[in-house]
């Protein structure tokens, strides 16, 4: 073909084009009439119409809104919603019609699935004309700005469900860091969970959508979107400063924090959350020197002096923090070591101890004082303490056993978890070979007992009140603890232990459990019925909880402060009734755990700073 | 004599003729101030505005994927070469390997979108020649590749369906079965509109041997694409520098050859039955597998620090993206290289000199120029 071939004058061309009189036109008169091209009726099968939001499923975590290019998501707080979980939020997106163009990426990026897109292909919008221009506004948010919700989603579109959810671009599986092997790791009590390498932690950290929501979570809220989108960088020296901010001992808590946040990580919704903790354990082995990655300069003492009794998390956050503000602390701790529970509690396959050294001597390095072997109340007097510092920091833990109360507890034999783990971390206790031992409790400290003493070469047996999925104890412990080959029996209610001298046999009952009428845990109740079991052991150790030892503070300060033998009641700054006198840890927390520790004391030592601010202001 | 007087006066000699966006002769919002003698025209200033600077400035503002929502913007006729470009270009960058399956539906679409294109064009020319039903065939074929789009994407022009790393859905069942289909209508229709536009004695008139340029000229002034191709120089991406699987797909590049406007006009045509060809084998060689690779997250989503120039032959010609990264979660800088630039803004100023007024329409159509490209 070329511009050669001209079509010669056709006297019949005109008619030529009459057949397409006859033809089927293009245009389709939508909603009238279907398009043929797509198997179901109507428009495309994932068009990308309007939004749907299942109120019921959205946690408010603001992703949406924070992807999406056109600005046009706001999250609005809702009134007639609830709170789909314990960390969900009731606010919820808005979407303004007339930015969004309609590209899908909040889809691609909800993890709770709960938004998605209709096949709505119109949207017309009507103006008033007869409504002047200055209530404009009016009309534009009641035309083009609403919150999806369910009314639409009988017309899905453009989905992003469950069975494509690995398809789209958030990941949903966890990168697993290296584990030895059951089998392996229970005659050893070295550490059986790897630390991420720089390639698994960054993919791992890459999967993070930076939300935040798991920092309410977090019993002292770390900048957790921060430090993981540092090492989501390749960056462990940016990540370990932001991570120093709120928490001075960031390996520990890499190792063995609770890791409450997990459970409120947006990702773990459909898939497996971040292992937020993991990846602090990275950038934390990955520093060196603290204190100059995180850019600390030391400020000039100010004169006032501070005591802080016990050397556990509580009292060595509370004195870095307040030596950063110049203060000049001294631990007094009755062991010969500092930690407390973490030195004498925690197994070194779970934390080894050079790793938690390593923290608490970058703390000791800002200069502060320490006094070991020294019990107040016994080496020195508490009221001596109270007398010559300018305020004073309870952070003695929980050193108190509660009981089984049951007959034969004097046995031989019969021990307190906390006295069992301390023996085992100080080493006077080596070998169980060929033992049977009877763990009584369901919570991390029994899982602690229990592991070691397969590490010592026992027969373990947990004996827990309820059922398992009731154990306050990690699911992973639980877990892990099985595939040791812990034998775990459920809603074992201890009836007596008996012997000559020492433990020869324990006898339990097997209790129903009855539903709790206000939603708490179901309770145990042995009743006539209940069938007793007796197993031969050679040990009985009750891990079922521990309270604060309060004995050096003088009765009359004790009553002054309000003490229950339970916890010391705080204001939000650990600042007792007793001015200058100031609690945290264990002692004082409901959540008993290292972080919570962390946090008790951040916030003492900004209460002494207050405080002491406040009196000079006095005098 | 009076009048001969009042003929050689150079205040009226001259006369100022705007053309811009809502004049029906000229593609989309963009103008030409041309200073006109009589019917002809003396000078030509192309007055751009900063509307593709500005899309390059937003992605510097954007994480790497929110981009993908903006960029289909710069080209509406053809949106998909952006995505890709700029996918290939994140790609190389990252060290993306792209599976197979992926890339063939990546060619599937950029073919589809250049025929889409194509027909669109030669609507235009359509349009400026008076010739209305050619602009009603066209466009009305192009929809039914628009409904493929739907079907596929969830969007009818800007389709966002590029990821870097693959691309968002998999093909839905049954739907390269309806690609067929449309090809073989397609192909029915194309002796169709070889006898009204190629045959038509009117659009013969109006384009053989207007706005002829030398292959010299065309390469001296950066012309890519059919453009280029029109004036005789055989050069295209795919084949001079096979990207995707286009090494593996068996495709003439057609030659008309004298470089006027009648024979850039009749190369897209003929290209557009080698896109058919493309897609034929396409449809017969895709193979099963995944369709995309797992990337970041769009939050965690960075681009190790470096630059890499991608480009793609377009309908128009180079598409290219310049992408500079200094590592973070958001691009340093993006430019985009549109092939409409180099003719539309430079080459328009020498070409359209001396052009009656009638032909600058006519000219502008069949260079087949996408004003966002060059409105800078
Ligand atoms: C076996 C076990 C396992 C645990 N595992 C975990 C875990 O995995 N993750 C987690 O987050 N938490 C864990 N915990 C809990 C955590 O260790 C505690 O919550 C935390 O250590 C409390 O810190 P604290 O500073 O309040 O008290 P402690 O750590 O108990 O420290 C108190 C210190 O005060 C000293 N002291 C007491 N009285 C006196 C006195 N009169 N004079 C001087 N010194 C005194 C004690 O010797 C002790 O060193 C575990 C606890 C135990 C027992
Ligand atoms: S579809 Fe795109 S533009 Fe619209 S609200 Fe969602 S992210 Fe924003
Ligand atoms: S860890 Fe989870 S909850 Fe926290 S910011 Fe990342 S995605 Fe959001």
């Amino acid at each position: 073909m070329g511009s050669q071939d001209i079509e010669k004058k056709n006297g019949f061309a005109p008619i030529v084009g009459l057949k397409y009189l006859f033809k089927k036109p293009h245009t389709i008169r939508y909603p009238k009439e279907d398009l043929e091209v797509f198997p179901v009726s109507g428009n495309s099968p994932n068009y990308r119409g309007f939004h749907t939001n299942d109120l019921e499923k959205c946690i408010g975590c603001g992703n949406c809104a924070r992807i999406c290019p056109t600005d046009a998501v706001t999250m609005v707080e809702s009134t007639d919603v609830r709170p789909t979980n314990k960390f969900a939020k009731t606010v919820r997106p808005v979407f303004d019609y007339g930015r969004c163009c309609f590209c899908a990426q909040c889809v691609d990026v909800c993890p709770t699935g709960s938004l998605q897109m209709s096949r709505d292909y119109i949207h017309t919008f009507h103006p008033d004309l007869s409504i002047p221009v200055e209530d404009e506004p009016e009309i534009v948010s009641k035309d083009f700005i609403w919150r999806a919700d369910m009314s639409r989603s009988k017309n899905p579109g453009y989905v992003r469900n469950e069975s494509n959810k690995f398809d789209k671009v958030l990941n949903f599986e966890r990168i697993e860091p290296k584990k030895a092997d059951p089998d392996k790791r229970k005659i050893s009590f070295s550490k059986y969970v790897q630390i991420y390498s720089k390639e698994e932690a960054s993919k791992e950290a890459s999967r993070c959508l930076g939300c935040g929501a798991c920092v309410e979570a977090c019993p002292n809220e770390l900048h957790i979107p921060e430090y993981i989108s540092a090492i989501s960088k390749q960056d462990p020296q940016e990540s370990l400063e932001w991570i120093y901010k709120r928490n001075p001992l960031p390996l520990i808590c890499g190792e063995v924090c609770t890791h409450q946040c997990e459970e409120a990580c947006v990702v773990g919704i459909q898939g497996e959350p971040l292992a937020i903790r993991w990846l602090k354990a990275f950038s934390a082995s990955n520093v060196d020197d603290y204190l100059k990655t995180a850019k600390i300069t030391l400020p000039k003492f100010n004169g006032k002096k501070l005591a802080a009794v016990g050397g556990g998390p509580a009292s060595l956050s509370f004195g870095y923090y307040a030596r950063l503000l110049g203060y000049d602390v001294t631990i007094y701790e009755a062991e010969e070591k500092l930690g407390g529970a973490m030195m004498w509690g925690i197994p070194i396959y779970r934390l080894p101890k050079e790793e938690m050294m390593k923290d608490i001597n970058a703390i000791l390095s800002t200069g502060i004082n320490v006094h070991l072997k020294t019990k107040v109340g016994k080496d020195i007097k508490f009221e001596d303490l109270m007398n010559s510092y300018d305020a004073v920091f309870i952070g003695v833990g929980n050193s108190k056993p509660m009981t089984l109360k049951i007959k034969g507890e004097d046995l031989n034999g019969v021990m307190q978890g906390l006295t069992f783990m301390h023996m085992v971390n100080d080493g006077s206790l080596k070998d169980l070979k060929g033992k049977k031992v009877v763990v009584v409790g369901g919570g991390n400290v029994a899982m602690d007992v229990a592991r070691s003493s397969v590490r010592l070469g026992a027969q373990v047996t947990i004996v827990y009140r309820r059922r398992i999925e009731d154990m306050p104890a990690d699911p992973e412990e639980i877990e892990e603890a099985r595939e040791e080959g812990v034998k775990i029996v459920e809603m074992g209610v201890p009836v007596e232990i008996r012997g000559k001298s020492s433990v020869e046999t324990f006898e339990y009952a097997v209790a129903s459990l009855v539903p709790d009428p206000s939603g708490g845990r179901p309770k145990p109740v042995v009743d006539d019925r209940s069938p007793h079991i007796t197993l031969s052991v050679d040990y009985v150790i009750a891990a079922i909880g521990q309270t604060p030892s309060l004995d050096f503070v003088p009765a009359e300060i004790q009553q002054k402060i309000g003490f229950d033998g339970r916890s010391v009641p705080v204001d939000e700054y650990g600042h007792t009734k007793v001015k200058g006198l100031f609690c945290g840890g264990d002692a004082s927390n409901s959540r008993q755990d290292i972080i919570s520790a962390i946090g008790s004391g951040l916030r003492a030592a900004k209460g002494v700073d207050l405080y002491l601010a406040k009196e000079e202001k006095h005098v | 004599m009076e009048l001969n007087l009042l003929k050689e006066s150079n205040d009226y000699k001259y006369y100022e003729l705007f053309i811009g966006p809502n004049h029906p002769g000229i593609e989309g919002n963009f103008s030409y101030v041309l200073k006109m003698k009589g019917h002809s025209v003396e000078e030509v200033t192309p007055d751009p505005g900063l509307l593709h600077r500005g899309f390059e400035k937003l992605m510097e503002r954007r994480l790497w994927t929110q981009n993908l929502a903006l960029i289909p913007r710069i080209c509406v006729p053809e949106p998909d070469v952006n995505e890709v470009a700029y996918c290939l270009g994140v790609e190389h960058m990252m060290g993306i390997d792209v599976p197979k399956r992926a890339q063939y539906i990546r060619v599937i679409v950029l073919e589809l979108a250049r025929i889409a294109s194509f027909l669109f064009g030669m609507s235009g020319l359509g349009g400026t020649t008076g010739h209305y039903t050619s602009v009603q065939w066209l466009i009305g074929d192009r929809d039914y590749i628009l409904d493929l789009f739907e079907w596929l994407t969830g969007g009818r022009v800007y389709h966002i369906y590029q990821y870097p790393g693959g691309v968002k859905n998999d093909l839905p069942e049954g739907w390269l079965d309806k690609l067929s289909d449309f090809l073989d209508y397609l192909e029915k229709r194309l002796p169709e509109y070889d006898k009204f536009i190629f045959k038509n004695p009117i659009i013969q008139k109006r384009t053989v041997g207007l706005g002829y340029i030398s292959a010299e000229d065309a390469i001296e002034n950066g012309l890519t694409g059919p453009n280029l191709r029109a004036s005789g120089v055989m050069y295209d991406i795919r084949k001079a520098q096979p990207y995707l699987v286009y090494s593996e797909l068996d495709f003439d590049i057609p030659k008309t050859g004298d470089g006027d406007a009648f024979s850039r006009v009749l190369q897209r045509r003929l290209e557009l039955s080698e896109s058919i060809k493309i897609l034929r084998q396409c449809i017969e060689q895709i193979p099963e597998g995944p369709h995309r690779t797992k990337v970041p997250n769009p939050f965690q989503f960075r681009v190790p620090k470096g630059s890499y120039y991608s480009k793609v032959e377009s309908s128009r010609g180079e598409f290219g993206y310049y992408i500079v990264s200094d590592g973070d979660v958001k691009p340093y800088r993006v430019y985009v290289r549109g092939p409409s630039y180099s003719i539309g803004l430079y080459y328009a100023t020498k070409a359209l000199v001396g052009m009656r007024i009638e032909d600058v329409p006519v000219w502008i159509h069949t260079t087949d120029m996408c004003p966002p490209d060059f409105d800078r």
